[in-house]
């Protein structure tokens, strides 16, 4: 049949009708559609509520031994400057009342800034953040039985906690004068002042 | 509109115009009964009348039934070739044996036996057109969907099987109204050669003999061509009704050569579910049903004829589409909607539980102490600090271990001591980055490790660097035999003796005095990976 001759017309009605059923059937589907989609994603943030509220509810009895049995120790780590904010002060306290009490011929320090720590090593943070303030001691010693008198006196009364990274000990002379004021040794360690607190501005206090 | 739906998809049969030599009959059914039948002279009068009942009547599907004289039939051979090349050797026949016309056909009856075994056809044309023209014309003019042009001789070529004409000759001869006394000669059940004789009208002359008569001449046309199988006799079924059908039973009498069959139009027309065929002895409606019941590939119509009827097609399938359209998404959009309202309903539902169990949970959570977080964060800092615990760090142990071997070699004078943490065993002891650079090794479970370098020399020292490395060696390996020592390697003797490194020196006793330095790297492991606070 040659187009020309063709006599369209006659499908002027019906296809009339297929573009309207075309234009219906186009708009239920995607009315229908969009209400669907709309209705499975109210089901399915409600249904994410409820799930929460049930664990939460189912939890209670874990969080009451959460609490009884956690609480005490974190109070006495907030305490002891491991959680919430750095206690540098009382770092640098205790490094003195140290170097006064050991009578170290040398005793100097070097604080850098706290910045966020990604440790060498798996830690569970959940929420919290990791905090370190690197440290960098220059000791005289008569010894190195004083680098490690300095040390546990840190660990006993600095609010705190740290780990050493380094050292370096290097003789300072060729004899070793235990008697006198003139270092023997010469030390230089690295500190990490470990802090867990909560991220950005919400800090942790009690 | 509705009626306009209605009209596309009626499934009724469609109309049948007979046309004959001097008139034309149009039957129109209803199910399986005639409905209507007008009939048009072929005069001016008659074909204004048919113009006229087309407007009244309106476009449905329609099927032309040519019974006319001026239709030929011819035998012949094509040879066995492509679609193509068939199609111009007929082309060329038709250009031949039937000048001046376009309405032709050929019809497949097999293929020759021998030679070269070319296809037989029977060549059929209207070889008039003008017979035609004066009723395709209003049909085009009103826009009637015509199925196609069909020969009414070709079309009894179904008529046999319903009414048991099996044998190998049989000649069936039927009265049409609208044109004549046909006579259609098949072999084999295939259409040989057909004749239009003139009816006569009733009473006018003695009907059986005048068909006896007729039929006689078409026997001696067949025998003179030798399209009559002898080894058969020649079966001539005949169509008739009432008093014809009684005289001819009277007149028809069977012989070696010859067996009459006689039907009647009404047990013929119910073979062919036709309810009523009239009371008529003339077999006109019998073909319309016939062709109506089960409308066959076109006869004779151009494309131009039929258009309407391919784009009444069209239309229903574009209708049909539509109402498809119309149904099929209004079903999945009600399955659409049927499920957002579950939807819906179960977001309520799990609206009012989850409030109910958030009040348990508040009525609950009132009664524990107050927490500066959720309890589980309160456990999970107290882990945390517990692992910095387990890596927390510091020289004593090794201090202590050098301590411990040094105080057996009181010869060894240690001058530096270099000494670092490490995930990695094989880490130098450089001054120690800042922690929280990325892309060192991480430390797990059994992969921490205290990596120290110490600088020493020998004092006293005599001069016999056999025995300083003997003595080197020999802290080597007490520093090994300890516990947690991870590794011990030597990396610089108090005298080099490598072939590949320079030496130099005074060989003499009273030469310069030496230092015999050496290194030791030493690299303890953690226990478990981890260190006991």
């Amino acid at each position: 049949m040659a187009g020309k001759r063709v006599d369209w017309s006659i499908l002027h009605g019906t296809l009339l009708v297929f573009v309207l059923s075309l234009a219906v059937a186009a708009g239920m589907v995607s009315v229908s559609f969009y209400f669907r989609q709309n209705m499975e994603r109210e089901y399915q943030a409600n249904h994410a509520d409820f799930r929460e509220a049930s664990r939460k509810y189912l939890a209670v009895d874990d969080e009451e031994r959460i609490i009884a049995q956690f609480l005490p120790e974190f109070r006495r780590l907030y305490n002891h400057g491991l959680l919430g904010r750095e206690r540098r002060l009382s770092w640098l306290e205790t490094l003195r009342r140290a170097g006064d009490a050991d009578r170290l011929p040398q005793l100097a320090y070097k604080l850098d800034a706290q910045r966020v720590a990604t440790p060498d090593f798996s830690i569970a943070l959940g929420n919290y953040q990791l905090y370190t303030s690197a440290m960098t001691l220059n000791l005289g010693l008569l010894h190195e039985g004083d680098l490690l008198q300095l040390l546990q006196v840190l660990d006993r009364e600095a609010l705190g906690q740290y780990s050493i990274k380094g050292c370096q000990l290097k003789r300072s002379s060729e004899d070793i004068d235990l008697a006198g004021q003139v270092a023997n040794l010469i030390a230089e360690c690295t500190l990490d002042w470990w802090t867990i607190n909560l991220s950005g501005e919400r800090g942790l206090k009690l | 509109m509705i009626h306009s739906l209605r009209s596309i998809f009626s499934s009724a049969a469609p109309r049948v115009l007979l046309i004959g030599g001097d008139r034309a009959i149009l039957y129109l059914f209803d199910g399986k009964r005639l409905a209507q039948a007008y009939i048009f002279n072929g005069d001016d009068a008659g074909y204004a009348l048919f113009d006229r009942c087309l407007t009244e009547l309106g476009p449905a599907p329609l099927c032309v039934l040519v019974d006319v004289v001026e239709e030929e039939y011819r035998q012949d051979t094509v040879p066995h070739v492509g679609r193509s090349d068939r199609r111009a050797v007929l082309a060329r026949k038709y250009a031949r044996l039937f000048r001046g016309t376009t309405y032709h056909q050929a019809l497949a009856q097999g293929r020759e036996g021998d030679g070269r075994k070319d296809d037989r056809v029977l060549l059929t044309a209207i070889t008039r057109p003008e017979v035609l023209t004066p009723w395709l014309a209003p049909l085009r003019a009103h826009k009637v969907p015509v199925t196609g042009i069909y020969s009414l001789p070709v079309l009894s070529e179904r008529l046999l099987k319903r009414i048991g004409a099996v044998d190998p000759n049989v000649l069936l001869i039927s009265a049409q109204k609208a044109s004549g006394l046909r006579q259609t000669f098949f072999r084999d059940g295939q259409l040989k050669i057909s004749r239009l004789a003139h009816m006569p009208r009733l009473g006018s002359v003695p009907f059986a003999s005048y068909l006896l008569g007729e039929v006689e001449k078409l026997k001696r046309y067949l025998n003179s061509l030798a399209l009559i199988s002898r080894d058969s006799p020649l079966s001539i079924y005949i169509l008739s009704h009432g008093p014809l059908l009684i005289e001819l039973a009277q007149h028809c009498r069977d012989s070696d050569h010859e067996k009459f069959v006689l039907l009647d139009v009404e047990q013929v027309g119910a073979r062919v579910d036709l309810l009523d065929a009239g009371g008529a002895h003339f077999s006109d409606v019998v073909f319309a049903r016939l062709l109506a019941s089960e409308v066959p590939r076109n006869h004779y119509a151009h494309a131009e004829e039929t258009q309407y009827y391919t784009l009444h097609r069209l239309r229903i399938a574009l209708a049909t589409t539509s109402l498809l359209l119309v149904l099929g998404s209004g079903g999945w959009s009600g399955i659409n909607f049927i499920e957002g309202v579950n939807f819906k309903q179960q977001a309520l539902d799990a609206t009012q539980k989850a409030r109910f169990y958030s009040q348990r949970y508040e009525l609950a959570r009132a009664k524990l102490p107050s927490t500066p977080v959720e309890p589980k964060e309160i456990k999970t800092a107290v882990d945390a600090v517990a692992t910095l615990r387990e890596y927390k760090t510091d020289p004593a142990r090794l201090l202590v271990l050098l301590a411990s071997v040094l105080n057996r070699a009181p010869q060894v004078a240690l001058d530096e001591l270099q000494w670092i943490t490490s995930a990695d065993p094989h880490s130098g002891v450089a001054p120690v980055a800042v922690t929280g650079g990325d892309g060192g090794p991480r430390a797990s479970a059994g992969e921490y490790y205290q990596v120290a370098e110490l600088s020493a020399h020998l004092e006293p020292f005599d001069g016999d660097f056999r025995k300083a490395i003997a003595v080197v060696d020999g802290l080597a390996e007490e520093l090994k035999a300890q516990t947690r020592v991870h590794s011990v390697k030597v990396l610089q003797y108090p005298l080099d003796v490598r072939p590949e490194a320079s030496v130099s020196g005074s060989a003499t006793a009273a030469g310069a005095r030496v230092v015999p330095v050496f290194k030791i790297r030493v690299v303890l492991g953690e226990r478990d990976g981890r260190q006991t606070s």
